[in-house]
């Protein structure tokens, strides 16, 4: 699974995300996400336990392959 | 507005949130908050015509990335804090009428894919020290917005359950090398009674030790810390179980189960902590499909819970309850 991610900036500041699924997504959906304003990042499951701050692989993972789609 | 208030008798931190008394209270239909934002009408959170998951930060937030300071000053017994972190809302879908169990499969897994997307952000913030997802589901459990979602505390600090429980598995691996959550896994998957369901990355069960009647914990059979350390196929495993559990509590009185659902994940820190292991946790407040379980003297004073039930029946109940979504709602 592959999903996309905008992120826009509200008037007070807060921010807010939008996740899309193209191969799940309605029209509708479609088209609004394509009309949010911002550039779109992917979200995979291609990350290896991220060690948060350190960058750090977590116990149990080394040298295991993910099965990205 | 926000701040932390350290109590030195529990050692732990009390966070006060004085703005939360504004926040929206059961809005009428025509200005729900966490719809997408008709063409015309009501500026809701989301400006937008529709979407499909979105996140963002809470208008009434317990903790904000840039505090104000303290209403009052502390003292070095009775330190007072900023309460700084980050506090978001998860809309789970444009539909208000809809909830979590009766999404399709595809729409519970893209949510595991927010979660661990969410978890490793905001878990890469230098403030934040634990990422909370839970979702409170009914308005026995204090919603008061009923729209499907679920929320995300960063928290500047460990919270006292995770902290506790974080701490016996270290005990508990120096003591013996192990995992305690393997080992309680094995146990459970050895003894039977308490299994609800399972399949190749995930046990359901009501825990031995079960606090409320109907509690479930989903263990992962594989040492993983964190949402995000699971593989695709794992993600699929668990929005699986997550979809099954919940079919099975709305199933089980033929109405939803509102609930309390909490995932318990590795801190903040980027430490080892390779003696703990992700679990999901659901607290449905009933104990017969007409009776509340309060949380009155015992429990919420002295931390002892008395559970009116046997984890062996109430598990064999949700075992043998059909998973397959036959709930209607009103």
């Amino acid at each position: 699974m592959r999903l996309e991610k905008k992120r826009i900036l509200k008037e007070d500041g807060r921010y807010l995300l939008f996740y899309h699924n193209a191969a799940s997504a309605s029209v509708e959906q479609r088209e609004a996400f394509a009309e949010v304003a911002a550039d779109a990042t992917a979200v995979t499951a291609t990350t290896v336990g991220a060690g948060a701050k350190t960058g750090a692989a977590q116990p149990g993972l080394a040298g295991r392959e993910n099965a990205d789609v | 507005m926000s701040e932390l208030r350290w109590n030195p008798t529990l050692e732990e931190w009390v966070i006060t949130a004085t703005h939360r008394q504004d926040r929206t209270f059961f809005p009428p239909p025509g200005y729900n908050p966490l719809a997408p934002t008709a063409p015309g009408g009501f500026p809701t959170e989301i400006p937008a015509p529709d979407y499909e998951i979105v996140v963002f930060e809470n208008k009434f937030p317990s903790l904000r990335q840039a505090p104000a300071d303290p209403s009052v000053a502390g003292t070095d017994l009775m330190p007072v804090r900023p309460a700084q972190g980050i506090c978001e809302v998860v809309c789970y879908t444009p539909d208000a009428e809809g909830e979590l169990a009766r999404l399709p499969l595809t729409k519970v897994e893209e949510l595991v894919y927010v979660w661990a997307d969410r978890f490793e952000e905001l878990s890469a913030r230098e403030f934040v020290k634990y990422v909370y997802i839970f979702e409170n589901k009914g308005r026995e459990i204090g919603v008061t917005l009923m729209h499907p979602h679920g929320q995300i505390y960063a928290f500047p600090f460990v919270p006292p359950i995770p902290e506790k429980e974080v701490a016996a598995a270290r005990r508990y691996f120096e003591r013996t090398g192990r995992n305690v959550f393997a080992d309680v896994l094995e146990q459970e998957l050895k003894d039977g009674r308490r299994v609800v369901a399972e399949n190749a990355h995930f046990v359901a069960v009501v825990p031995f030790y079960a606090r409320y009647p109907y509690e479930v914990h989903i263990l992962a059979r594989d040492d993983r810390t964190a949402i995000c350390d699971f593989d695709a196929g794992e993600r699929t495993a668990l929005a699986q179980m997550l979809k099954l559990v919940m079919e099975k509590y709305n199933n089980l009185w033929d109405r939803s189960m509102p609930y309390i659902m909490l995932m318990h994940q590795r801190p903040s820190d980027g430490a080892d902590y390779g003696y703990y292991r992700f679990h999901i946790e659901f607290y449905p407040p009933y104990r017969t499909p007409d009776k509340l379980k309060y949380l009155a003297g015992s429990e919420a004073g002295a931390g002892a819970f008395i559970n009116d039930t046997h984890a062996e029946v109430t598990a064999q109940t949700l075992r043998e309850t059909e998973p397959v979504h036959v709930f209607l709602p009103e």
